[in-house]
């Protein structure tokens, strides 16, 4: 990782024709043929982000297909952009991953697994895995997963944290158990003002503030606040929270707790560090702030804004002149759904109509199609913005926030007829 | 970057479809247990090198600090302290300067 030319800004897909291979390990690619020492740090793929100091290496993890590696412990992997061109659910070996401490387990005994209820409740439970899915009625819901600080990496002025382009999302139709069922169970007592999560993940260091997340009792007795057992129809992967996580449709992925084992209705405002300073937006409608403004009001962040982006197109792509070129891509928001997703092919001047696919309910990926015939010797800029169900659409000028979070401007890339 | 010879290219790419990495995911009556790739990114050689890889590792692999966009001295020495605040990091008091050094000289910014 080292210096490279600056590629700020323009582009927003991952480039497949970038990838490249790098000369660490060619020289152990030989030696391996004869031996099967040290084979995973045989050949190091990279490909290279948007943004300064974007270079990534390409790893398959277990339980999973090649994915961008941004951190290696903490364990954060990013899902590349062609993935979101496959289907409007994102694989669960494609699924990106993202933990806060390293003390993660890296085996998990379904079997013996149990979930705490405690704290203000009238009788403490403790459910196992089967207890889930026998004792509870079954909900399903298709619903993205998207990190707070997504595109983080695209913010200008940069921000510290993680540098992820637009991968630090995905799709999937999640089975579990109303959360709301599971607090009834155990009754609610008088007082209760939050419900807390924890997982199973602990810091390193016993000083370190444990990764623990709190909604509003209104949040968590609302009807789609679910504890999943399944995803995609299947079991979780490990590094997606195996074998049950929190799934809250329509907000930030920071709350959808992993391996979580510990639900505490407690009689305060969690103000631990991961509620608060942690995963604060300023308490503005545009959730923005200005680089070095100080004493800004805080609120923990929350629904998700809308977003679009192209999927079968990548930045930079050459195009046969004269052909119509199918574009097409994803849109999708915090819960209202997609009313509208719009193309342009000239940077935002104007802009057309696309054709919404199916509706896979209101917290999914709805994926949208169009086509242009792209001139020989033309150069284009294609840009999607997406409309919700209640008029939000995405921002044209980038939001700023010293965290990084939330953005959902309107992305260009750049393709030449040839 | 260097650049490879195709019979290098080759013999690398032989390799890569010859012996699928050695990690595995055991998935048996609801036991799942994997093993992680290991760790690649490694500290660059410069002053203070070690005081940061003794302090930083303990709880982080080293793209942290690469990933990062260059930082001004404010931002790493702002970095440095919520480690040793806020997470707790057991940092010397002594230590923390020659570690925003290294940090500057390995991704800093005016």
């Amino acid at each position: 990782m080292g210096d490279h030319d600056d590629s700020h800004g323009n582009c927003d897909a991952l480039n497949a024709s970038r990838r490249k291979f790098l000369g660490a390990g060619a020289a152990l690619g030989g030696l391996a043929l004869f031996g099967r020492s040290a084979p995973v740090a045989a050949v190091q793929k990279m490909v290279e982000l948007p943004m300064t100091n974007g270079q990534r290496e390409l790893v398959t993890y277990p339980q999973k297909r090649e994915l961008i590696r941004m951190t290696a412990r903490p364990v954060q992997l990013e899902t590349p952009m062609t993935v979101f061109n496959e289907g409007v659910f994102t694989p669960n070996d494609a699924f990106f991953v993202r933990w806060h401490l390293a003390g993660m387990p890296s085996s998990i005994d379904a079997g013996t697994f149990r979930i705490k209820v405690h704290g203000r409740v009238k009788q403490p439970i403790s459910l196992s895995i089967a207890d889930l899915k026998n004792s509870f009625e079954a909900v399903e819901i298709a619903a993205v997963c998207q990190c707070a600080g997504n595109s983080r990496g695209l913010f200008n002025p940069r921000v510290p944290g993680g540098q992820w382009a637009n991968g630090a999302m995905g799709n999937a139709l999640w089975k579990g158990v109303r959360l709301r069922d599971i607090l009834n169970k155990a009754g609610i007592a008088s007082g209760a003002v939050q419900v807390r999560f924890n997982g199973a993940d602990r810091p390193v260091l016993p000083a370190t503030p444990d990764f623990i997340k709190s909604l509003d009792m209104d949040m968590a007795l609302s009807d789609d606040v679910m504890v999943a057992y399944s995803m995609n129809g299947a079991s979780l992967p490990l590094l997606n929270g195996y074998p049950v996580r929190l799934v809250v449709p329509g907000w930030y992925a920071t709350y959808w707790v992993k391996m979580l084992e510990d639900i505490e209705v407690i009689g305060e405002v969690d103000e631990n560090f991961w509620m608060k300073p942690a995963y604060r937006i300023p308490d503005n409608p545009c959730a923005c702030s200005e680089p070095g403004k100080k004493g800004v009001n805080t609120v923990p962040i929350n629904r998700m804004d809308v977003r679009s982006f192209i999927t079968s197109l990548a930045d930079g792509a050459r195009l046969q002149g004269g052909r119509s070129q199918e574009v097409k891509g994803i849109a999708f928001d915090g819960g209202f759904g997609i009313a509208r997703v719009l193309l342009s092919t000239d940077g935002g001047k104007t802009w057309a109509e696309t054709k919404l696919g199916k509706d896979n309910g209101n917290y999914s990926f709805r994926e949208w199609r169009s086509e242009f015939t792209p001139k020989a010797g033309k150069h284009y800029e294609l840009a999607s913005i997406a409309v919700n169900n209640i008029g939000e659409s995405q921002r044209f000028t980038p939001r700023w926030n010293p965290s990084g979070y939330m953005r959902n401007a309107v992305e260009t890339l750049r393709v030449t007829g040839l | 970057m260097r650049k490879l010879s195709p019979a290098t290219m080759a013999l690398a790419a032989l390799f890569t479809l010859a012996a699928p990495p050695m990690l595995f995911a055991e998935e048996k009556s609801g036991e799942v247990k994997i093993d992680l790739p290991p760790e690649t990114a490694q500290l660059k050689p410069g002053p203070g090198m070690d005081t940061a890889s003794r302090n930083c590792k303990t709880c982080h692999s080293v793209d942290y600090i690469y990933m990062q966009p260059p930082l001004t001295r404010e931002q790493w020495t702002a970095t440095v302290m919520k480690m040793k605040k806020v997470f707790g990091a057991p940092i010397p008091d002594n230590d923390v300067a020659i570690i925003v050094n290294y940090l500057v000289s390995q991704n800093g910014k005016e």
